[in-house]
């Protein structure tokens, strides 16, 4: 029989180091967490890293443009290519483009209705054409981790990816984690931007992968909740402006999705509040006109 | 005498944080969150809200730093705002509902996935917050506040604004459905 006297009782309630009774949860739910805890507690977002010094012209262009082919990816293709594209156009003004030819596109942005979960043609145009089918998902291969230890053949490596793991370059964890979302391998693509945001490194990338990440549980992992506090997460975490129009308008899908229409509305008026001019200011207006509707 | 016996070392994280230090408050937030879930696991029924009631612990935390004194353990001011916060947070879902319709709170059972995931203090932990999954909120509250807060039944009675008798008389009857629920199996 179990001993249960009051000793045993506080030892079982005791709150230690030792997990439970919460379930565990991934270190990108834990950042997530933490990142919108700091943000509504009013710490201010930190800078970029490499973010251009105020007052350099030329420097300042560079970093818009390179948001631009953000905003793209996004408007091309959802959050699906953002991650990739995203961090290596937003971390360093300086850094050579990666897509030229798209980068024109930017002048002439496609039209309001088209709808975000589209492929994005240029801008994720050298990922790798995977057709892959989608659900069930295999387990996590090996990613591609240049300082981990060689592996004996046949090795495979537990389904949640240690985050402790010496950290691969940014770059190749958001490469990864994308050609995993065009695979439709869901869990394995939130698994590597887990690791980017758990990085912590470079505020930027931890940006573009909780918008990706957020979009993976709304759109993929049926976790709308999880998706809003991705949402939230990023617009504490990140710079000011990038991405931040993605997030603000994931974060009033992902409200609808968990059924709070208040909080819908509010996410509605903070995206219009912010991004009035952008083409996806009608659909919010008029979802904001249903929700005013008396049921 | 040392100065250290007559004064209490308050990690300097605590005041950084409340200065506005992001890294500081950061740091805190990634030692405390692990106790801040479990804390708010206790007291909740059901995991599917916990991580947003967690947040928000957190955000009261981080909001009432400036307030710490120092004159106790940082850990015990921290659950003492987590169990407010996650009283308010209760109280809402519940008001939320409408009539007729289970709560949030009240509708959600843990389920069992006592699975090793942590090994076997996990298991225990999962057992014991499915028991008080099954209690009335009542005795749930009173016991979390007494066991896992560390507060006595006058602390108890002022914290919930109920009469010390009653609190204690939560506590006798939480106890004996713990021990009934949990005791008869093997450890």
């Amino acid at each position: 029989m179990r001993d249960l006297s009051d000793r045993k009782l506080g030892e079982m309630f005791q709150l230690d180091d030792r997990p439970g009774p919460a379930r565990p949860a991934d270190d990108a739910a834990l950042a997530a967490i933490i990142a919108g805890a700091l943000g509504s507690a009013g710490f201010a977002p930190p800078l970029a890293a490499s973010a251009p010094a105020a007052g350099h012209g030329a420097v300042a262009a560079t970093a818009a443009k390179s948001l631009g082919v953000v905003k793209l990816a996004l408007l091309a293709g959802g959050a699906a290519g953002v991650a990739l594209i995203g961090w290596v156009a937003l971390r360093s003004p300086a850094a050579p483009p990666v897509t030229p030819p798209a980068a024109v596109a930017i002048t002439s942005p496609p039209p309001a209705t088209s709808p975000p979960s589209e492929p994005a043609p240029p801008a994720v145009a050298a990922a790798p054409p995977v057709v892959a089918p989608p659900e069930p998902e295999p387990e996590i291969e090996p990613v591609p981790a240049p300082a981990t230890k060689a592996k004996p053949a046949g090795h495979r490596r537990p389904a949640r990816v240690a985050v402790a793991a010496p950290p691969a370059a940014v770059e190749d964890l958001l490469a990864a984690a994308n050609a995993a979302r065009i695979a439709h391998l869901w869990r394995k693509a939130d698994a590597l931007y887990a690791r980017v945001v758990s990085g912590g490194q470079a505020e930027l990338a931890v940006q573009a992968a909780l918008v990706a990440s957020a979009s993976l549980h709304l759109e993929h992992l049926g976790d709308p909740a999880g998706a809003v506090r991705r949402f939230r997460a990023a617009l504490a975490a990140g710079p000011r402006d990038a991405l931040a129009e993605d997030a603000r308008w994931g974060l009033a899908e992902s409200t609808r999705a968990t059924g709070d229409a208040d909080g819908e509305a509010a996410a509605l008026d903070d995206f219009l509040a912010h991004h009035a001019g952008s083409p996806r200011a009608a659909r919010a207006r008029a979802r904001r006109g249903e929700l005013k509707a008396p049921p | 005498m040392p100065p250290a016996l007559a004064t209490p070392v308050v990690d300097p994280r605590i005041f950084a944080a409340a200065g506005g230090d992001r890294a500081a408050a950061q740091e805190l937030c990634r030692e405390l969150l692990p106790r801040v879930r479990n804390l708010v696991r206790y007291l909740l029924r059901g995991d599917s809200r916990v991580d947003d009631v967690a947040q928000e612990a957190l955000i009261a935390v981080l909001r009432g730093l400036a307030t710490f004194r120092g004159d106790g353990r940082f850990e015990s001011w921290v659950d003492r705002i987590v169990a407010r916060t996650t009283f308010a947070a209760i109280r809402r879902l519940r008001a939320e509902t409408q009539p007729g319709e289970r709560s949030a709170v009240d509708g959600e059972m843990g389920g069992g996935d006592a699975s090793g995931a942590g090994g076997e203090a996990y298991v225990l932990r999962r057992e014991l917050v499915e028991a008080l999954d099954r209690l009335p909120p009542d005795q749930r509250e009173s016991l979390v506040l007494h066991f896992a807060v560390g507060m006595t039944v006058p602390e108890i009675a002022d914290a919930v604004a109920a009469p010390f008798e009653t609190v204690r008389s939560r506590l006798r009857l939480g106890k004996a459905a713990l021990r009934e629920s949990l005791g008869g199996r093997d450890a």
